[in-house]
């Protein structure tokens, strides 16, 4: 696997929905190409920083008040 | 009682229980478009009165959740669009509670979250809704197809392509 499939394959490959063969070549190029490695590396980092930076909870009495005025508007 | 009020009590107690077992997530999809609280909340009120007024529109509950969180992306989008105007201040977006504690590690935190979200709005809207379904919402691939409307590939492209993006423009804090 060159450089330009692993790139087409990323989104796959950090699914996990790589064939075991295809899985197995990105693998071996990775071990031998810092290049992609570090890719790899900083597109895991930029899926870790989406997730943090939206994370946010409603609290239970949002919750209540929110189901409350929709139910008003159903009415 | 009449034939007509039966039928809204049963219709509303049909809201309620797609509203408990759903809530979070269109909380989530609708927060995660908009970075902001009170904005989400209300996209997830107008989601579910839309969701009451269309439920004909649903022939088949097990597809509920996906069915209920694209009306919760279109509504997240059309306010995006008509607050495009008066863009939110950085300062106002949220944060974790819990970061609190450090205040070295709250700005730093902050001043992440902003670099994060100005990469974010450089999107354009077809990357955004992608990267942000998938990596801030972290719904599975197969949901955030369905929510698109553009099937698998696509939405896989998009994913990627959004996430080259970002990382481009994120490289100096990663």
């Amino acid at each position: 696997m060159d450089c330009q499939t692993l790139f087409e394959h990323l989104t796959d490959f950090l699914e996990g929905s790589l064939t075991p063969e295809q899985e197995q070549l990105a693998l071996e190029h990775l071990a031998t190409c810092p290049r992609c490695e570090t890719v790899l590396d900083q597109t895991r980092e930029v899926t870790r920083l989406l997730a943090e930076h939206g994370r946010i909870t409603l609290e239970g009495e949002r919750r209540q008040e929110l189901l409350h005025r929709i139910l008003q508007s159903t009415r | 009682m009449t034939a007509s009020d039966v039928r809204l009590v049963e219709a509303q107690r049909w809201l309620v229980d797609l509203f408990e077992r759903h809530v979070e997530a269109v909380f989530h999809v609708a927060y995660r478009v908009t970075w902001n609280a009170a904005d989400a909340e209300d996209v997830v009120q107008e989601s579910f009165v839309r969701a009451f007024l269309h439920r004909e529109d649903l022939r088949d509950p097990q597809r509920a959740r996906s069915w209920l969180l694209a009306i919760a992306y279109r509504q997240a989008l059309m306010l995006l669009r008509a607050r495009k105007d008066s863009p939110a201040d950085p300062a106002s977006l949220e944060t974790d509670p819990d970061r609190g504690a450090d205040p070295l590690e709250a700005v730093l935190h902050q001043e992440r979250a902003a670099l994060v979200r100005r990469a974010i709005d450089g999107l354009t809207d077809d990357l955004r809704a992608a990267v942000v379904l998938r990596d801030a919402a972290g719904l599975p691939l197969r949901d955030v197809e369905q929510i698109l409307g553009i099937g698998l590939s696509a939405t896989k492209m998009r994913v990627a392509r959004a996430r080259e993006q970002l990382r481009t423009e994120l490289e100096g804090v990663l």
